[in-house]
C-alpha cells in the first residue's frame, strides 16, 4: 500500500516535472541561448576564429517579406553559402504574411533575425528600442561613398546614424492592358479620373460579354487596395498627406469627397471586375495577365517581375501611366518609397557577420545590378542605373521608372506615432469602404472622419503618447522631411 | 489522549491522502492557470488600458473609457447582429439536416458507412483550407457555381457571391458544409441509443414513419440534442477562420462578426492592414462579446430544460 503510495506521489512528481519542462522549455533554451549569445558578443574575433576553426558554421538569418524577389534573392543566398570562405551559414525565410506580427513576436521572444527586409512599421516601432544597428558603425568610407545619394536625413537617417540602405523605389502607377484598349477603341490611356471611369464603363459595356472588365483592384482589404490606389492619387490632387496637412497641423479628408464619388462609379456593376471585393493582389494579377482586366493600380517595382516570373504576360500588352487625378489637379506630389532596404538586428550576437552578409550579398553591386536588369525594383542608385540593362520593360515604360512626380514625403502624426494615436471607430480606408459602396455619406463620412482624426491627435498630444507635427513653409510641390 | 492520538492518526491520513490527491491535480492546476486563468486574468486586466503591444511604450490606464467605447461603437454591435444571423442561420439548417442525414444513413444499407465517412471528412479538414476551397467555388469571376449556373443559362451575369448581397448567405453555407458531418455523428450515437422496443411499440400501435421520428425518436433525443445545439450555438459564436479565409468580415464589415472584429484589434488582419494594435480596446471587446455569448448560453440552458422535461 504504502510502496503503491509512493508510486502515485513518484508518478505526479514526474508529470508535474514533465509539464513544468514543457513550459520552461523555452525560457530554459532561451537563457542558455541568451548566455551563449551575451558570451559570444562579448567574445573577440578570436572566438569566432575557434568556433570556425572547430567546424561549426555560424549561422545568420534572414527575414524577408517579399515574394517577387524571392527566387533571386535565395539564388544569391546559395550562391553565398557555396563560396564563402567565413564558415558562414545563411538561411533565408520569407515571412509574406504578418511581416509585421511574426517581428513583433520575435522581438518578445528574443529570436530576431540577424538581418530583416526593411519595412516603415516595424522600423519606426522598434528604431527608439535601439533594436536596428546603426550602419555607420560598419561603413568604410567606399561604402558610404557609394550610397551617399541614397541617404536621406529625416527617412533612413536620424540623429546621424544610418539604419537601412534603401537601393531601389517604388510608388504607384496606373497598370493598364493595351490591347483591351484598343479593342474598346480607347486611344490613350485616362489623364483624369473622370476619363478612368468613362474608360472603364466602355471597355465593360462593350467586353464583359468575353469576361473582360474595366477596373478591378484588390479591396477584400480596403488599407492593401487603396494604399496602392486611391491614397496616392489624393496625395497629388490634394498636396496633403494622407489626408494630414503640414502646415496647418491637423487633418482635413474633406477634399476626398469628389474622389470617393468617382471611385463609386468606379466599382460599380457596369464598370467594375465582379468579385472586387473579396479579391486579393494575387488573383488580380492572375486576371489581368489573362487579359481579363482593363485597369489597376500597384506598385511600380513589383509588377514588372510579376508578370516575368508570377503570372507571365507578354510585356507589349500592358503599360503604365500615373494614377489619375480628378480633373487632372495636381497640387503635390505622391510618395515613393525606398526599397531593397534591410535593417541589422543590433542585438545579434553575430552583429559584425551579420554586416558583412549584408555587404556581401545585397550591397554587391552584381547582386544591384542583377536585380534591376531581372525586374526586381527599380533602381536609385546613379552608378547602377548607369551599369544596368535593365529589361525592355524599365526600358519602353518610362513611368515604371522613379520621376518628377514622386517624392519622400513625410509622415503624418498617424504614421510617426501609430500607437499612440488612437483613432475612435473606422479608419480612413474602411469609411472610405463605406462611402464607395454607396453606405455612407461622403460629405457627412469625411467631415466626421475628419473630427475624428484631429480628436485623436490632439489626444496624443495631450497623452505624451504623440507630438506636434508642423513643417513651417511645407511646399507639397517641393515636400522637405521634418 | 487516546482520543488526541486518534485525531492526530485521522490528520496524517487526511493530509497523506490529499497530498496524493494534489499531486495528481498539480499538473493540471499549472496548465489551467497558465493557459486559461493567466490570458483571462490578462485580458481583464488591459480591458483597463491604453496599450498597442510590445515595443509601443507603457500601457496608459483609462479607467473604463474602453469599455464606454464598445457602447458608442457602432461597428461593433453591427458585428453583435451579423454574429446572431451567422449563428441562427447555421443552427437553423445544420440541425434539422444533420438529423435527417443521421436518420437516412443509420440503416442498415449498403454505402451508408462511406457516406458517413464522407459527410464526416469537412469536420478534420482546416476550416482555412475549406474558406480556400469555397472562395474557388464562390468567387464571381471564375468561381466553378458561377460557371455552372452561366452555361445552364440560370444566370446571364455572375453573381457577387462574396458581394454585399451574398457573403453572409455564402459564410452561412460554408459553415453547414464544414459541420453537418459532426453534428450527424452525434445524431447517429443519440439513434443508437434509442431502444428498439420502444420503436417497435409504436409501430405496433400503428405509428407511421413520420409520427414515429416525431413522437418517438425526436423526444427521446432530447438530451443530446440539447448538447448538440449547445455545441453548434457556442462554435457559431467563435467561428472566425471561414470569415477570415473567405472575406475578412467585408465588404464593408457586412459579414464582420464579434469574435472577429476583437481579433483584428490584437492582431490587424492582413499584411498590408494600417490598422495597428490596439490590446485595450481588443480586451474591451472580447469581454462584451464573451458576457454576450454567456447570456445567450444561461438563456439557452433555460429554454432546453424543457427538452430534459421531455425526455
Amino acid at each position: 500500500m504504502r510502496l503503491r503510495r509512493i508510486g502515485a506521489i513518484t508518478l505526479a512528481a514526474l508529470m508535474a516535472a514533465g509539464t513544468l519542462a514543457g513550459c520552461s522549455g523555452k525560457t530554459a533554451t532561451t537563457e542558455t541561448t541568451n548566455a551563449q549569445t551575451t558570451a559570444a558578443a562579448e567574445t573577440t574575433a578570436a572566438a569566432s576564429d575557434t568556433k570556425a576553426a572547430s567546424g561549426e558554421k555560424t549561422v545568420i538569418n534572414i527575414w524577408s517579406k517579399d515574394r517577387h524577389d524571392a527566387s533571386y534573392v535565395q539564388e544569391k543566398v546559395d550562391q553565398y553559402n557555396k563560396t564563402n570562405t567565413d564558415n558562414i551559414q545563411v538561411n533565408y525565410q520569407l515571412y509574406t504574411d504578418n511581416y509585421v506580427q511574426a517581428i513583433d513576436m520575435a522581438v518578445q521572444s528574443g529570436e530576431l533575425p540577424d538581418i530583416m527586409v526593411q519595412q516603415d512599421q516595424m522600423f519606426d516601432k522598434y528604431v527608439n528600442e535601439g533594436q536596428w544597428a546603426n550602419l555607420y558603425d560598419f561603413m568604410d568610407e567606399d561604402m558610404k561613398t557609394y550610397f551617399k545619394d541614397v541617404i536621406f536625413p529625416g527617412y533612413n537617417e536620424l540623429d546621424e546614424k544610418l539604419y537601412f540602405i534603401p537601393t531601389t523605389g517604388t510608388t504607384c502607377r496606373l497598370f493598364y492592358n493595351k490591347e483591351i484598349f484598343e479593342r474598346a477603341g480607347i486611344a490613350e490611356p485616362p489623364k483624369t479620373l473622370e476619363e478612368m471611369v468613362a474608360d472603364s464603363k466602355l471597355i465593360t459595356s462593350k467586353l464583359s460579354g468575353e469576361g473582360i472588365y474595366g477596373f478591378a483592384e484588390n479591396m477584400k482589404s480596403a488599407s492593401s487596395g487603396l494604399q496602392r490606389s486611391l491614397m496616392v492619387g489624393l496625395q497629388r490632387e490634394t498636396g496633403l498627406v494622407n489626408g494630414y496637412d503640414f502646415v496647418k497641423g491637423e487633418y482635413d479628408f474633406t477634399p476626398w469627397a469628389e474622389s470617393l464619388k468617382l471611385w463609386k462609379e468606379l466599382l460599380s456593376e457596369d464598370s467594375a471586375f465582379p468579385g472586387c471585393e473579396s479579391l486579393d493582389i494575387d488573383p488580380l494579377r492572375t486576371q489581368f495577365a489573362a487579359g481579363k482586366i482593363g485597369m489597376y493600380m500597384s506598385y511600380s517595382h513589383a509588377e514588372p517581375g510579376v508578370y516575368q516570373n508570377q503570372f507571365p504576360m507578354d510585356s507589349d500588352k500592358w503599360d503604365c501611366v500615373p494614377i489619375p487625378t480628378v480633373g487632372g489637379k495636381t497640387n503635390g506630389k505622391q510618395y515613393f518609397s525606398g526599397t531593397g532596404g534591410y535593417v541589422i538586428n543590433a542585438k545579434s550576437p553575430n552583429l559584425e557577420k551579420a554586416f558583412k552578409v549584408y555587404k556581401d550579398i545585397f550591397t554587391n553591386e552584381d547582386y544591384l545590378v542583377g536585380y534591376y536588369e531581372g525586374g526586381y525594383g527599380v533602381s536609385i542608385l546613379p552608378s547602377v542605373i548607369a551599369k544596368a540593362k535593365p529589361s525592355a520593360d524599365f526600358q519602353n515604360k518610362k513611368w515604371l521608372l522613379i520621376s518628377d512626380i514622386d517624392a519622400l514625403l513625410p509622415k503624418p502624426p498617424h504614421s510617426a506615432f501609430a500607437s499612440g494615436m488612437v483613432v475612435e471607430g473606422e479608419d480612413m480606408y474602411k469609411t472610405c469602404e463605406s462611402i464607395y459602396y454607396g453606405d455612407a455619406d461622403p460629405d457627412a463620412a469625411l467631415k466626421d472622419l475628419t473630427d475624428r482624426y484631429n480628436k485623436a491627435y490632439q489626444d496624443a498630444i495631450k497623452n505624451n503618447t504623440g507630438y506636434e507635427i508642423k513643417i513651417p513653409g511645407y511646399d507639397p510641390q517641393n515636400p522637405k522631411l521634418q | 489522549m487516546k482520543e488526541t492520538i486518534s485525531r492526530n492518526l485521522r490528520i496524517k491520513k487526511t493530509l497523506k491522502h490529499n497530498l496524493q490527491t494534489y499531486s495528481f491535480l498539480l499538473p493540471n492546476l499549472i496548465l489551467f492557470t497558465a493557459c486559461s486563468l493567466y490570458p483571462v486574468v490578462w485580458t481583464l486586466k488591459y480591458v483597463f488600458y491604453q496599450y498597442g503591444g510590445y515595443g509601443t511604450g507603457k500601457p496608459i490606464f483609462v479607467g473604463i473609457a474602453n469599455l464606454a467605447r464598445v457602447f458608442r461603437d457602432k461597428v461593433y454591435w453591427e458585428s453583435v447582429l451579423h454574429t446572431f444571423t451567422y449563428g441562427f442561420g447555421k443552427v437553423l439548417i445544420i440541425i434539422p439536416l444533420a438529423f435527417f442525414l443521421a436518420f437516412l444513413l443509420n440503416q442498415q444499407k449498403r454505402g451508408n458507412g462511406v457516406t458517413q465517412s464522407i459527410m464526416f471528412l469537412p469536420t478534420i479538414m482546416s476550416s482555412a483550407v475549406m474558406g480556400l476551397v469555397f472562395y474557388l467555388l464562390f468567387n464571381a469571376y471564375n468561381g466553378e457555381v458561377n460557371k455552372y449556373l452561366l452555361e445552364s443559362g440560370i444566370i446571364s451575369r455572375p453573381v457577387n457571391w462574396l458581394g454585399k448581397d451574398h457573403a453572409m448567405k455564402t459564410l452561412i453555407l460554408t459553415a453547414v458544409w464544414g459541420g453537418v458531418g459532426n453534428y450527424m455523428v452525434y445524431f447517429i450515437a443519440g439513434i443508437q441509443q434509442i431502444s428498439e422496443d420502444a420503436i417497435e411499440s409504436a409501430r405496433i400501435d400503428g405509428a407511421g414513419k413520420l409520427q414515429t421520428i416525431w413522437y418517438i425518436i425526436v423526444p427521446m433525443l432530447g438530451p443530446i440534442l440539447k448538447i448538440i445545439m449547445m455545441l453548434a450555438i457556442t462554435s457559431a459564436f467563435n467561428d472566425i477562420t471561414n470569415v477570415m479565409v473567405l472575406t475578412e468580415g467585408g465588404p464593408n464589415n457586412a459579414t464582420m462578426v464579434m469574435s472577429l472584429y476583437g481579433y483584428r484589434y490584437f492582431f490587424p488582419i492582413s499584411a498590408a492592414e494600417a490598422t495597428v494594435p490596439q490590446y485595450g480596446y481588443g480586451a474591451a471587446v472580447s469581454v462584451v462579446s464573451a458576457a454576450i455569448a454567456g447570456v445567450v448560453t444561461v438563456i439557452y440552458l433555460k429554454v432546453s430544460k424543457k427538452l430534459d422535461d421531455i425526455y
